[in-house]
């Protein structure tokens, strides 16, 4: 395979990707995030300043942590149950459709049919990452100044698009093995409860009196909450201004987001395409 | 020695304990119409999707164009497996599009080619709706449009026919006996419908249980059992039954046409029967020799 070919195979995927009605749905949702966010930062602020009769008095509020709040309630579930969605339709809802069927017997290895459908989405993703970051940034920076820790936005924006990535694969990795995209958005949600519960219950084992652990046993069973997947898969949250950086956080989305993607190729080239 | 087209050899497909596809071995020269033919289930789709990497194999090579890289391999072909699909909310031009883009077209001579194949299967007028709103008779003529893609050198089309309407069937009948004739393109083709498979391919298989019965061209088939088929008449069925029933070599294939019994008699000759009918005191009234078509082959090689 040429690298013309390949290149096209990735457009050919992005193309498609952004042609389908759930996509254009998230960019208008990270569009409107991105506008939505300052403007209701900008509206309760003005509404504090009739409330408290001190018109254009109050301290000015920090853009930077403006557009970072943004990043955090796009991260809050919303944008990934749309990439869960989006992720779902291009591997497991082109396999229910048979629309997977005619990529597969074209001249192209199935290791790069899903990878030019995960690099879709990682385009998606950034996609998402841009027309929220922007019009956020312009509108804070216009009303509010350029004052501000931009250091921590930047670096929180990029590790969203890294963990967004890594998530992608695990939604290719749940899709290919369920190839059913109700069954892939049930599987995702069983995935961050049994995660929660698992992060509870390693808790509350570590703490049985009956049990009686050692103390290291103990304080590993305590402690490995930050490790598991979706907190990895949120490591994003160690580069905002409120937090230090955690580079493990970081190094366990690399191990998972891997081994999701393994798991999505091994058993996508194996599948049969109906 | 011709060009193979395709070659299939020892190609297996279990499910569970049972073969879809067992051990077959199949020869398409270039140049072939091949009609690939079998009953409801006896693995002629698996056999196709096998080929074509849809679906995993247990054992068995497949090389088109003396290939051994079958991904590769792939390039010299289109195929179309049950019903084409297509993203439905883009137009059949959009569809063509992609589907340039994963044949390795490169995209400045796309548009060329897909004027060249929306014009062949005679779709440019319509190509730029969306697929959704397509008739099947359309889908499938855009099916055909997208396999023909890149200017592969080999067609695989499954049921190419099914749900068309008779004017659909004999559209896209032509169609595929124009391609094999005026753009050279090596067809093989599954289909139900055998006098189709008589009137246009040249080499036949039959497949029934996942192994192939049956294979040459559609002349060697029918004059191997040309002669072999006799319907006989008598005043005195009973008597002519019981006499055929002691012939060694002779076998009651069923009832023919107006009263008639059909055998099948391999290698023996004609005057022998008529022979022992005669000297049995048998009436014998009449004695014909049915030309089988494609249909009588078939439903003899598959019959279980």
């Amino acid at each position: 395979m040429t690298g013309a070919h390949f290149f096209a195979v990735v457009s050919a995927e992005i193309r498609k990707l952004f042609s389908r009605s759930s996509t254009r749905f998230g960019v208008l949702f990270a569009i409107l995030l991105g506008l939505g966010v300052p403007l209701t930062a900008g509206f309760f602020r003005w509404v504090a300043e009739q409330a408290m009769d001190k018109p254009g008095q109050l301290q000015g509020l920090d853009p930077s942590y403006v557009v970072f709040a943004t990043l955090y309630i796009r991260n809050f579930f919303l944008m990934r149950i749309i990439l869960i969605m989006v992720g779902a339709l291009s591997l497991a809802g082109e396999y229910q459709t048979r629309t997977l069927r005619e990529d597969v017997l074209r001249p192209v290895h199935r290791s790069v049919l899903l990878f030019a459908k995960w690099l879709a989405l990682v385009a998606f993703i950034a996609v998402t990452l841009i027309v929220s970051l922007a019009p956020a940034t312009a509108l804070s920076v216009v009303a509010w100044g350029t004052a501000g820790d931009w250091q921590h936005v930047l670096l929180g924006w990029l590790a969203t698009l890294a963990c967004d990535a890594g998530f992608a694969a695990l939604v290719l990795a749940v899709a290919v093995v369920l190839r059913s995209v109700a069954g892939t958005m049930v599987g995702m949600f069983l995935f961050y409860f049994a995660n929660v519960a698992l992060g509870w219950g390693l808790i509350i084992i570590a703490n049985l009196p009956f049990l009686k652990l050692p103390d290291w046993a103990r304080d590993a069973l305590a402690n490995v909450g930050p490790y598991l997947p979706p907190a990895a898969y949120d490591a994003w949250t160690g580069a905002s201004p409120a937090s230090e950086f955690a580079g493990t956080g970081f190094g366990a989305l690399a191990v998972y987001g891997l081994l999701a993607y393994i798991v999505a190729d091994r058993v996508f080239a194996r599948i049969d395409v109906p | 020695m011709s060009e193979v087209a395709l070659e299939v050899r020892g190609l297996s497909r279990k499910y569970g304990s049972r073969f879809a596809v067992r051990s077959l071995d199949l020869t398409v020269q270039v140049g072939d119409v091949y009609g690939f033919l079998g009953p409801n289930g006896a693995g002629k789709t698996t056999a196709m999707r096998v080929a074509l990497g849809l679906i995993r194999r247990d054992a068995g090579t497949v090389k088109f164009f003396g290939d051994p890289d079958e991904v590769r391999g792939r390039r010299h072909v289109g195929a179309i497996i049950e019903i084409p699909a297509f993203h439905e909310w883009l137009t059949g031009r959009e569809n063509l599009e992609l589907a340039a883009a994963y044949a390795g077209i490169p995209s400045k001579d796309a548009p060329a080619e897909m004027a060249r194949v929306l014009d062949r299967v005679t779709l440019a007028e319509r190509a730029d709706d969306k697929a959704g709103t397509y008739s099947l008779g359309m889908k499938q003529r855009l099916g055909i449009a997208r396999a023909l893609l890149g200017r592969p050198r080999m067609l695989m089309l499954d049921e190419p026919t099914n749900g068309l309407d008779p004017r659909g069937m004999r559209e896209m009948r032509d169609l595929i006996r124009s391609l094999a004739l005026h753009d050279a393109i090596t067809v093989f083709i599954s289909t139900h419908l055998l006098a189709e498979v008589q009137q246009i391919c040249n080499r036949v298989g039959i497949i029934n249980q996942g192994t192939l019965v049956a294979e040459g061209t559609v002349e060697q088939l029918l004059s191997e059992k040309r002669a072999s088929i006799l319907e006989l008449a008598s005043s005195d069925a009973e008597g002519l039954k019981r006499v055929l029933d002691g012939i060694e070599g002779v076998e009651i294939v069923g009832p023919g046409e107006s009263g008639r019994l059909r055998i099948g008699h391999g290698q023996i000759p004609v005057a022998d029967i008529a022979k022992a009918v005669v000297s049995a005191g048998v009436p014998l009234d009449a004695m014909v020799p049915i030309q089988r078509n494609l249909e009588d082959v078939f439903l003899e090689v598959t019959r279980t």
